[in-house]
């Protein structure tokens, strides 16, 4: 876990600002754990970690580990960089990925450490953390 | 027989200021731009300020208050502004015929100005270090504890995030980018026969293809113009209508929504499988239709919200004028071409080639299409669909009639 993954885009928050129902996905990945939110209730996954089961409306979660794989639902390359610390990092892509274990719900990051051109939709990947501060680790997914 | 806007309320006026590459229309303020469209929109209808009596708004980019106070408007009697962004556009119709049934008012304005200037619309809505709310045009992203599961993608615009239900359409269809620049080309056709379009040269598939990539699959020519300009429509009950300047053109039909799922759709990317891949309007589109009481084969000329070119493509699955899937040989076979097409698509170039004002050339165009003025006239053109969005909820869609 350490240096950043390649095609990663630049950093644009050092840490997550996280809040008591958002803190437990930082903390499991600070320690390389991928975890999602998944309801008390109704057992339906949720991503961001919400404060409401969009199914049942209660609130508790459990957090599950999962096995840190999924597949790219869709994605975009970036070729064109919206701002100027951009520059370099086009082309990077960005991705909705479907993580396995975790029901309906997907994740927005990125597809590194491979060409972007290579990337298609279905890729199986695994993730890739990305230590972008001493409180920010953020999963990446490169290909499997 | 229950309460309905249905063909109780008609469009009277339309007013526009000149459409201004992004930023030319300085030194004039919003406000001017924004009042110069409603005084036009007034005097087309054969009113003036004192008879403005409502603001049926959406998106926001003015303020009521300033413009009634600058107008001298005598008493304003409704004001309000459908939620959200873009999406609203075809809805502030409905509003507006809203409070005509109820009487709450008689003579409406729905106007919407933009000026880029400095801002731009399609731009980045995060900041380095700190993020911070999305992007005003098309609705919030979230607040701060929860951009930590977005911004650092670096996700950042509107184009982006469209980018991405773009291609989820070609996996799971097969829509392909000839399908997009089907759409870009038809349109820019239509747009280089008005005087008032911001383009005036063709578009060749060789074009397309060269032009350069923005957010792949999705590349310049996919994208929305950036333009400054206002415009405005006047709303008014269908009796009144029958006295003033212009043949009315009726309110057949108007809703706002769509599924709750949908409703951060372009932020969070959670919707269902099911309508991923969509433009968000099928709920509204069923709803359209029931109110209308028609169905998509009535439609004569659609005007459809196009910030990006497929959307475009979604929109006729979700309104019905072609399965869902098979939107992409629908344009393919010139469905879609001014004058030839079944379905004649943004006649009057749309977002994509005369001048993005946020969805309102789309009304101003239904508009002229219904009275028999349009550049690029649908021959005996009876019903018009005008959309909002796909944006954040609300999105719309109204049906027009040309009155009899």
């Amino acid at each position: 876990m350490t240096g950043r993954p390649r095609g990663a885009p630049p950093v644009l928050m050092d840490d997550p600002y996280a809040d008591d129902r958002t803190s437990p996905f930082w903390d499991a990945a600070l320690a390389g754990r991928l975890v999602c939110a998944r309801c008390s209730t109704c057992g339906t996954f949720r991503m961001p970690p919400a404060a409401f089961c969009h199914v049942c409306r209660n609130q508790d979660v459990e957090w599950i580990e999962l096995p840190g794989t999924g597949r790219v639902y869709t994605f975009t390359i970036i070729r064109h960089p919206l701002r100027p610390e951009f520059v370099d990092a086009v082309p990077f892509v960005v991705a909705v990925v479907s993580l396995d274990g975790a029901g309906e719900a997907r994740l927005i990051t990125n597809v590194v450490e491979c060409d972007p051109d290579s990337v298609v939709v279905d890729m199986p990947v695994r993730v890739a953390w990305d230590r972008m501060s001493d409180t920010f680790v953020f999963p990446r997914f490169a290909p499997i | 027989v229950p309460a309905s806007i249905s063909d109780r309320a008609a469009i009277v006026g339309v007013g526009a200021t000149p459409y201004y590459r992004r930023g030319q229309s300085l030194p004039q303020t919003p406000l001017e731009l924004t009042c110069k469209a409603i005084l036009a929109a007034l005097a087309d209808a054969g009113l003036t300020a004192d008879d403005l009596d409502g603001f049926a708004l959406y998106a926001g980019g003015y303020d009521p208050a300033q413009i009634a106070s600058l107008l001298g408007v005598p008493e304003v009697r409704f004001s309000a502004t459908l939620t959200s962004g873009g999406g609203g556009a075809a809805g502030s119709l409905g509003l507006a015929a809203a409070a005509i049934t109820s009487g709450m008012a008689e003579v409406l304005v729905s106007v919407m100005v933009l000026q880029q200037a400095g801002r731009r619309a399609g731009g980045s809505s995060t900041a380095a270090g700190a993020p911070v709310a999305g992007n005003a045009i098309y609705g919030g992203s979230g607040s701060s504890p929860d951009a930590a599961f977005s911004a650092p993608s670096g996700l950042a615009s509107p184009g982006q995030n469209f980018s991405l239900l773009a291609q989820r359409h070609m996996h799971r269809y097969g829509t392909t980018r000839e399908h997009f620049a089907e759409v870009a080309i038809s349109q820019r056709n239509n747009a280089i026969r008005r005087p008032t379009s911001i383009t005036s040269v063709p578009l060749t598939l060789d074009d397309y293809f060269a032009a350069r990539m923005i957010s792949d699959p999705l590349c310049l020519l996919d994208y929305t113009l950036e333009t400054d300009g206002a415009v405005a429509v006047i709303t008014t009950s269908m009796e009144r209508a029958r006295d003033l300047a212009q043949p009315p053109v009726s309110i057949l039909a108007s809703a706002n929504g769509g599924a709750g799922r949908w409703g951060q759709a372009l932020s969070w990317h959670q919707m269902p499988d099911e309508y991923f891949a969509s433009s968000g309007h099928r709920t509204v589109a069923k709803r359209l239709y029931e109110m209308a009481g028609v169905g998509p084969d009535a439609i004569d000329v659609a005007l459809l919200y196009d910030h990006f070119s497929p959307m475009v493509l979604m929109q006729l699955e979700d309104y019905g004028f072609c399965a869902i899937g098979e939107s992409g040989p629908f344009v393919a076979d010139g469905n879609i071409r001014w004058p030839s097409g079944a379905l004649p698509v943004n006649t009057h170039g749309g977002h994509l080639s005369e001048a993005y004002i946020v969805g309102m050339t789309h009304i101003r165009e239904a508009v002229e299409q219904l009275r028999g003025t349009a550049v690029n006239q649908v021959d005996g053109a009876e019903l018009a669909l005008v959309t909002g969005g796909p944006a954040s909820l609300p999105v719309s869609g109204t049906i027009l009639r040309r009155a009899a």
